[in-house]
């Protein structure tokens, strides 16, 4: 139970590089913003909340959770983050509709949705130039299985229009999006609850 | 040849429910057996959760995350009365070190650096990490923690066949201790907090006087440093029975009672 001059000074080398790594690595790395599971809080709040268990990545019924990685940013490591790419959110439409499996597992408050609110993930973005509907006609893949009426409209000949305010990001358009490499991307809302 | 048997025999036990609990965390969600990683784990409606984890998530959003603060109960009612159990039988990190010291060191036992008694180290530390959580609102600790790290990577693999660019963290963990420290005895915040906790030891290995030939191999095997001849530290003993094991004359047991400070 004796402590020495030598363990003191490991302590103090020890506790203070820890918090001075904690503040500095965050600046070296390109912290990005994610597009979360559904009902996650402020990003603010919910990197703190969250405290990377995986349970929703283990809920999710399609894989679309997965981990957010070191490219992600060093304090997002080990967060939820939605890949569209890997399965579309089913919170509007599908197994999770009214019941919310990530957010029902999430054992902080990190993932949090309360009835009747807007529910709101991000908002798919199509790139033009890239669509087949677009390019030469044909594909309304995207309008088929989008859950949301009003989020995509089309044009006189048949064209997809996107209206970021109506969709709420699920994702079902860009996991369907036959087009390669895909006309649509899953973008991060900035605007959530608190 | 029995001898080399019997050494072996309760490590391989070890190693064994080291190993069960990761499988139960990379299959459990398949047979709806269990969810979640060490960080919180819900098996049987139980669920229990890192106070590590707790204390930062708390620190950084400057509330207290009533949804754990239930859960952690049971990991501290553990270290209350079995210390450090977790550590010798759980923790898939100390199995990993565990594993790389004994190749790196080929086996021999590794002579006790009787440094950082009471953990002072880690208890620093779990000191700095909440106070950097409180500062820059991310739990700094849960990004690099080892049991994390392996639990996020078999929850990955497992989930959607990818490993994640942190599993760098693991090599280098074991680098790390091969240059400095001891990551386990001297370092590890959650061990530490675990030591804090550990005050009614249920099973301390006790030495008895009339068979100990006081050669020490009990002090020297003890991967947490713990003096057992001098029955100094026995709040640090994670039950790896490895000193009981070893003991050339059977002079260790293991029995119930209060620490000797």
């Amino acid at each position: 139970m004796r402590l020495t001059r030598r363990s003191f000074i490991e302590a103090i080398v020890g506790g203070g590089s820890a918090i001075l790594l904690s503040g500095l690595l965050p600046s070296f790395t390109r912290e990005k913003d994610l597009v979360r599971p559904p009902g996650a809080v402020s990003e603010g709040y919910f990197n703190s909340f969250c405290i990377r268990c995986g349970k929703c990545v283990e809920a999710c019924p399609t894989g679309a959770i997965i981990f957010a990685d070191v490219t992600d940013g060093i304090t997002k490591v080990g967060t939820p983050k939605i890949d569209a790419l890997k399965g579309p959110c089913e919170a509007v439409r599908g197994r999770c509709e009214g019941n919310l499996r990530c957010v029902n597992q999430c054992p902080t408050s990190a993932l949090k949705y309360a009835e009747g609110h807007d529910l709101k993930i991000g908002y798919a973005s199509l790139d033009e130039p890239l669509c087949i509907a677009w390019l030469k006609g044909g594909c309304l893949v995207c309008y088929e299985v989008c859950p949301v009426l009003g989020a995509i409209v089309l044009t006189e000949d048949r064209k997809p229009i996107f209206n970021q305010e109506i969709c709420v990001g699920c994702g079902h358009c860009v996991y369907a999006c036959p087009a390669e490499p895909k006309a649509l991307m899953l973008l991060p809302e900035r605007r959530r609850l608190r | 040849m029995m001898a080399k048997m019997r050494r072996w025999r309760v490590p391989v036990a070890r190693g064994a429910v080291q190993v069960s609990v990761m499988v139960l965390i990379a299959v459990g969600p398949w047979f709806g057996l269990a969810n979640g990683s060490i960080c919180t784990l819900t098996v049987g409606g139980v669920t229990l959760s890192c106070p590590l984890s707790f204390l930062q998530g708390s620190a950084g959003a400057s509330t207290i995350l009533v949804g754990i603060i239930g859960s952690i109960a049971i990991p501290i009612l553990i270290a209350l009365f079995m210390g450090r159990i977790f550590c010798g039988w759980i923790c898939p990190a100390s199995l990993g070190l565990e594993l790389s010291r004994n190749l790196l060191t080929s086996g021999k036992p590794t002579t006790s650096t009787g440094r950082n008694p009471i953990q002072f180290l880690g208890v620093v530390l779990i000191g700095a990490f909440l106070a950097s959580s409180a500062l820059f609102h991310y739990p700094f600790f849960c990004i690099f923690c080892p049991v994390g790290v392996i639990c996020r990577n078999v929850i990955s693999y497992t989930q959607y066949g990818a490993l994640g660019m942190d599993i760098i963290f693991i090599p280098a963990f074991i680098l790390f201790e091969a240059v400095f420290a001891k990551w386990c005895p001297e370092i590890c915040p959650l061990g530490a907090m675990t030591t804090i906790f550990s005050r009614f030891n249920f099973l301390s290995p006790r030495v008895n006087e009339a068979k100990c030939v006081k050669c020490k191999v009990c002090n020297r095997v003890c991967p947490m440093g713990v003096q057992v001849l001098e029955g100094k530290d026995l709040n640090s003993c994670s039950k790896c029975l490895k000193c009981s094991e070893d003991c050339p004359t059977d002079a260790i047991d293991w029995k119930s009672g209060r620490n000797p400070s």
